[in-house]
């Protein structure tokens, strides 16, 4: 499939997406562009950086996203200004790309509009396989909602893969793209249309330790108790105290990186579920905890993170035919623990996935949907190969 | 016994460990799926909703790619609710076949387990399932009285199976499911019985009921479609129906042919599933019964071919009987009105609108004259209330009035039309006690509406620009003041077109008047909602801002006003470029006084042009005081000549060698009678800003001249000069020249004593050529007053005929120690002596300054140590006697 990449840390919006997109045209050699992937950072004039990617790109469908680090084929580009651009073409693939807003008023009611959206994009005669890439404003709400409602629409054949936009650490907001517009408070979706089965997979290298719990009582974020007692005073016990580790600049310091909840699945795995203490003392967690879900205390060091990148990318190529990119969304938490190591994800990626690209950015939560209407992790690294 | 090793007996604890661990993991998971799902029964929803979301729970705690509930009709599952069937697959409406493992189950009435090679493709894969290939599935029935009719499955693509200890959890979660379905489903018929019930009552005609009763039929039982038959002579009549394609137009079959009829006949309701025509689907239909016998049958279709369920009957029951009721209050309504005939007679021919009103405020009675006056056809106005006709604004009044018909015997407000127009309406009210009802009668009003309005604009609205006026800002700005629970605070912006006066001129007033239509529009465009937008008259605008955080923000918006301004309007072919001076202050509700915003930012607004107009300026309290105290000292000071507030004081000024004294500069005093002695440099500014310095200028230079007159007689003729500051407002008159040589010449005094005084700064500024030459020509001298001060630069000084400077006393001061002053002080005279001007040493206050000018060659000064400026008598002593001769230090 023929495809390009495309970067550039211009500090001039236009010329930066200009720049990118030019690359990233420059790499599919005369074959048609299908579809225009861009992951920018929140510094820049967004509406500007896109018409700079448009001036290139012309009317081919474009999705994106703001960020928190990007990467693309091997290189690691931390937060900061920035601008990665991929282009896929050849008509390998069926695209279909839909956007809506507002999506914090009701997250499933969003996810069933944007997935009927995307696929009357795709047109009337459906591909016999496919799947979603969604790209959404996480902070906006219960994400798992908005998988919800995508999965009532397409079903359980269709995997859902993505990410949710990053700010740059800034917590100051992030948005998500769809043609020249910047959506806030919005989610962005592609169906891929596939002549073959697509795989969604998923891997975080987090190990459990220490007995199961039972969340007792949960209200949005906040667990108020575990087991029947305060939250707070079961977290503090259970965690060991890394609150000494330095963080990088601009990571929340709240945070304690290097413990999480490991929500227990059904088959005795953990979806990581990254929790700090907020000001009135209160356990918080960055996506909500089902009430009388079962949990584990889960931790990582460095290595264990990096460990699980070979296992991802070997589930992510086997059994697709002819991969030539992978687009990879990792989790900023990762970038928080690995800290002085933190190129070395891109760059095992690349390694790993041999001759297939990987493209991808730091995200403040994945979409990784295979099984099961579940799929909205933290602190994963989540993987599409096409 | 054996030992073991220590490292052994750790891993096998931590084996030990691990195992316990494990086992408790996977305990805890158990419990936690029962207690989420029970949890989502436990959470208020509609029926639907509940079933979606424990399907979508169910697929997260097991891992199921597919979950189902289905419900057994006519030997297929219908599914009542799916999660990962994708939308616009074909099960939705045609179901499932009822086969393998689903149909064991529901006959068994037990759950199936299947997993691997146990599953048969053929029959336990639905269509719907094709490409999904699970690997493992369960079955789990549910029902009453051990008949199971419905089926919750759940299909893994995954290998490992539902283990039998799962089993009994699952059917606990089915029955509840079912259960709390069944539940929701009742209450919520319940709920929308009680709501849709009561509409019927307000039908007072068959035809509306009929419409409403098979509207609100199917949204009470659940079905898609809704109709009602009426039954007559043993012949039935559609009456009704929510689509009128479904039977031909005078469709009335014999009550035999109708479907269900014989338990329809036995006053029963009829559930059934039918093909073809009328209507494809399922059907429920339940008589309305009088007299023992079907009067009407309400109808209520799926075409889904779901059956009604039991609870949807009941309540269809209980509709039929308020339809029955309803029928039987339009049919006495219908004989009432039959009696009334002979009072319409006259009321038709009454063209005020008469009605009666329950007292729940609807509609009882209206006359013929609401359809000729306002398109409301009395039929369709009986039970709407009056208040939802009225305008929003209005309704409260309205439905106020009708409550207390006694306190408010007249009303007007705007109704709207059956024309979808708002009118004026006046409403006369009289309760009537009998009945409890109230009669209105009304007429129309908009025409005087009207006129009183335009009345009301023209009294409070610039006719020009059809901005409000002064009185209507005062108002509103009263109002906004007065408004003390608001957290924010009022903001007022004056503008002035700088300029105005220029284009009104050159151009005319009509250009003018067209000037200011733009920049009013330019201004709108400034405006946030709810700020008032008004013209004082000529050029000067208002600007109220209701609701600001602090002054920064009344700046913000006067900065938006004054850059609207910058861009030229077009006018009369021409680009014409004016600018805004905008004055801006802050009031605090509930203690800020209109009169006083209005006063202070007109002085901020004077501020902005005095600083160079095309800006704004912002007043705070301080500033504001400050601006008061000028605002005074200004008017007063427009008093003070006539008031004979003002005096000439003189200055000796002395050759330095000698201490003669060979001329005086005249200098300007106020005795304020208030504030005592006001120095120049706080009052001559005042005086320039308002233009009073021209007269005063030429005042205290008559007066001098006069006194110059005098000395020179009372000196016998020995030569005297006299020095009089000129101010660079003065240099502005067209006829300046003229008029200060009038001056000279009218006194007496000889304009070749006459020294004026001018500041660097001004010549610089101002073209004074012709000023100079006129003047220059009749003998009248020029000095520089500060020179060296500002603009040092020689070349000025070819600009006047300058035959004198002055050091100025800041160097003097500086003497005899300060090297840069004296360094000045030596340039000064250096440069003056090249250019043969003489030099007056300013400020002089000891001996030792007096003797280090003398030491550096300066022949003339003037100070304190001579004199400092007295009144005309003592300085004529001093002329007599002579000043004292400084004794060194």
């Amino acid at each position: 499939m023929p495809f390009g990449t495309g970067h550039s840390s211009h500090e001039d919006a236009t010329a930066a997406g200009s720049e990118a997109a030019r690359t990233a045209l420059a790499g599919l050699d005369g074959a048609a562009a299908d579809l225009v992937i861009v992951y920018a950072s929140i510094r820049y004039d967004l509406a500007a950086l896109l018409a700079g990617v448009r001036a290139v790109t012309g009317e081919t469908p474009l999705v994106g996203a703001t960020t928190s680090g990007q990467f693309a084929e091997g290189e690691f580009t931390p937060p900061g200004t920035a601008v990665s651009v991929m282009i896929l073409g050849g008509g390998r693939y069926q695209y279909g790309t839909a956007v809506v807003g507002g999506i914090s008023a009701d997250t499933t009611a969003a996810g069933r509009d944007l997935a009927r959206r995307a696929v009357d994009a795709a047109g009337p005669q459906p591909a016999p396989h496919g799947a979603l890439l969604v790209l959404a404003d996480g902070m906006a709400g219960d994400m798992q909602g908005l998988l919800t409602g995508l999965y009532r629409v397409t079903g359980a054949r269709i995997p859902v893969v993505g990410g949710a936009a990053g700010d740059d650490r800034t917590f100051a907001g992030s948005s998500v793209f769809h043609g020249g517009d910047v959506v806030a408070n919005g989610a962005v979706a592609v169906w891929i249309g596939a002549e073959q089965p697509l795989r969604v997979v998923s891997g975080h290298g987090w190990r459990a330790q220490g007995l199961p719990m039972l969340v007792t009582r949960v209200e949005g974020q906040v667990v108020h108790e575990i087991d029947g007692r305060p939250a707070a005073e079961v977290y503090r016990e259970t965690i060991v105290d890394d609150g000494a580790a330095p963080v990088p600049l601009g990571a929340r310091s709240d945070w304690r990186t290097a413990h999480s909840f490991g929500l227990i699945e059904p088959d005795g795995t953990q979806v990581v579920r990254g929790a700090y203490i907020d000001e009135n003392g209160a356990v918080n967690t960055f996506t909500p905890l089902p009430e009388y879900c079962a949990v584990q205390i889960v931790s990582a060091d460095q290595q264990d993170l990096l460990d699980v990148i070979e296992n991802v990318v070997e589930d992510a190529l086997s059994g697709i035919e002819e991969p030539a990119v992978m687009l990879t969304f990792s989790c900023i938490a990762r970038l928080d623990l690995l800290r002085d190591r933190e190129g070395e994800e891109a760059a095992r990626l690349h390694k790993a996935a041999g001759s297939v690209a990987t493209f991808g950015f730091y995200t403040y939560g994945e979409f990784a949907r295979s099984v099961g209407v579940s799929g909205y992790h933290n602190a994963t690294i989540t993987a599409l190969a096409l | 016994m054996d030992k073991i090793a220590p490292d052994e007996a750790g891993e096998r604890l931590r084996e030990k460990l691990a195992g316990a661990t494990a086992a408790a993991a996977d305990a805890y998971r158990q419990t936690s799926r029962l207690i989420r799902v029970l949890t989502v029964l436990g959470q208020p929803s509609s029926p639907t909703e509940l079933v979606e979301r424990t399907l979508a729970v169910l697929s997260q705690v097991y891992a199921a790619d597919v979950t189902v509930s289905a419900r057994v009709v006519a030997g297929r599952l219908q599914l009542t609710g799916t999660c990962g069937i994708p939308e616009g697959d074909a099960a939705y409406t045609d179901g499932w076949p009822l086969a393998g493992a689903a149909a064991e189950a529901i006959a068994a009435g037990t759950a199936i387990a299947r997993t691997g090679a146990a599953l048969d493709p053929d029959t336990d894969f639905p269509p719907s399932l094709a490409g999904l290939a699970p690997a493992s599935a369960v079955w789990v029935p549910a029902g009453e009285d051990g008949t199971a009719d419905e089926l919750l499955i759940m299909f893994r693509s995954r290998p490992d199976g539902f283990p039998s200890a799962d089993l009994p959890v699952l059917r606990s979660v089915a029955s509840r499911l079912r259960l709390a379905v069944q539940a929701r489903r009742r209450s919520a018929t319940v709920e929308n019985l009680a709501r849709l019930g009561h509409r019927l009552t307000s039908c007072l005609d068959l035809p509306t009921l009929y419409d409403e009763a098979a509207r609100l039929f199917p949204i009470l039982v659940g079905g898609a479609e809704g109709g009602v038959v009426t039954i007559e002579d043993g012949v039935a009549a559609l009456s009704a129906a929510t689509r009128t394609d479904v039977l031909p137009d005078g469709y009335s079959p014999q009550v035999a042919k109708l479907w269900g009829w014989e338990a329809l006949s036995a006053g029963e309701t009829y559930c059934g599933v039918h093909d073809g025509f009328p209507m494809g689907g399922s059907v429920l239909a339940v008589p309305v019964m009088r007299d023992d016998a079907p009067a009407a049958v309400l109808y209520a279709f799926r075409y889904d071919g779901v059956p009604f369920r039991s609870e949807a009957a009941e309540a269809g029951t209980l509709f039929g009987t308020y339809v029955g009721v309803a029928m039987n209050n339009a049919e006495l309504y219908l004989a009432l009105q039959a009696s009334e005939n002979s009072l319409r007679l006259i009321t038709e021919s009454i063209s005020d609108l008469i009605a009666v009103v329950d007292d729940a405020g609807r509609f009882v009675y209206a006359s013929p004259s609401y359809e000729r006056e306002l398109a409301l056809p009395p039929g369709r106005l009986l039970g709407t209330p009056v208040a939802a006709l009225a305008h929003p604004g209005d309704r409260a009044a309205v439905a106020a009035a009708l409550t207390g018909p006694a306190h408010t015997p007249t009303i007007e407000y705007r109704l709207l039309t059956g024309e979808d127009r708002w009118v004026w309406v006046e409403s006369a009210l009289r309760p009537m006690a009998a009945d409890n009802t109230v009669v209105l009668s009304s007429r129309v009003i908009d025409r005087r509406r009207r006129l009183e309005d335009e009345l009301r604009r023209r009294a409070t609205h610039d006719p020009l620009t059809g901005l409000a006026n002064r009185a209507l800002t005062a108002d509103r700005l009263n109002a906004a003041l007065a408004r003390v629970d608001a957290p924010d605070h009022v903001g007022l912006l004056f503008c002035d077109l700088d300029k105005f006066k220029d284009v009104n001129d050159r151009l005319g007033h009509d250009a003018g008047d067209q000037l200011l239509v733009q920049a009013a529009d330019r201004l709108r465009g400034c405006m946030r909602q709810g700020d008032l937008l008004a013209r004082f008259g000529g050029d000067e605008f208002v600007v109220l801002l209701d609701g600001v955080t602090d002054l920064d923000d009344v700046r913000a918006a006067g900065d938006r006003v004054v850059e609207a301004m910058e861009v030229p309007f077009p006018l009369l072919d021409e680009r014409v470029e004016i600018s805004a001076s905008v004055g801006g202050v802050l009031g605090v509700r509930g203690h800020a006084d209109p009169a006083t915003m209005l006063r202070d930012a007109d002085a901020a607004m004077y501020a902005a042009k005095h600083a160079g107009r095309g800006r704004a300026e912002v007043f705070d309290d301080a500033a504001s005081r400050r601006s008061l105290d000028r605002l005074q000292l200004r008017s007063d000071l427009a008093f003070a000549s006539a008031r004979g507030e003002l005096a000439v004081h003189y200055q000796p000024i002395v050759e330095l060698s000698s201490s003669r004294i060979i001329g005086f500069e005249a200098l300007c005093r106020w005795h304020h009678p208030v504030r005592g002695l006001v120095p120049p440099d706080e009052f001559i500014p005042l005086a320039e800003e308002t233009g009073a310095i021209t007269a005063i200028g030429e005042w205290v230079l008559g007066q001098a001249c006069r006194q110059l007159a005098g000395w020179r007689r009372l000196l016998s003729g020995e030569r005297l000069g006299i020095s009089v500051n000129l101010s660079p407002v003065q240099l502005h008159q067209a006829d300046a020249a003229a008029r200060t040589l009038k001056v000279i010449e009218e006194s007496g005094a000889d304009p070749a004593d006459v020294w004026l005084e001018t500041t660097e700064h001004s010549a610089i500024r101002i073209d004074v050529n012709e000023f100079a030459t006129t003047l220059r020509a009749a003998g009248v001298h020029f000095a520089l007053d500060d020179f060296g001060i500002s603009y040092s630069s020689l070349s000025h000084l070819k600009r006047l005929p300058v035959e004198s400077v002055k050091i100025d006393r800041s160097f003097v001061a500086g003497l005899p120690d300060t090297a840069t002053d004296r360094g000045i002080v030596r340039a000064v005279l250096a440069i003056a002596e090249s250019l043969s001007l003489t030099v007056v040493a300013e400020g002089i206050e000891t001996p030792e300054q007096h003797a280090d000018l003398v030491a550096l060659g300066c022949q003339l000064g003037q100070g304190y140590l001579f004199s400092r400026p007295v009144p005309p008598d003592e300085a004529t002593a001093l002329l007599l006697a002579g000043v004292p001769q400084p004794s060194a230090a």
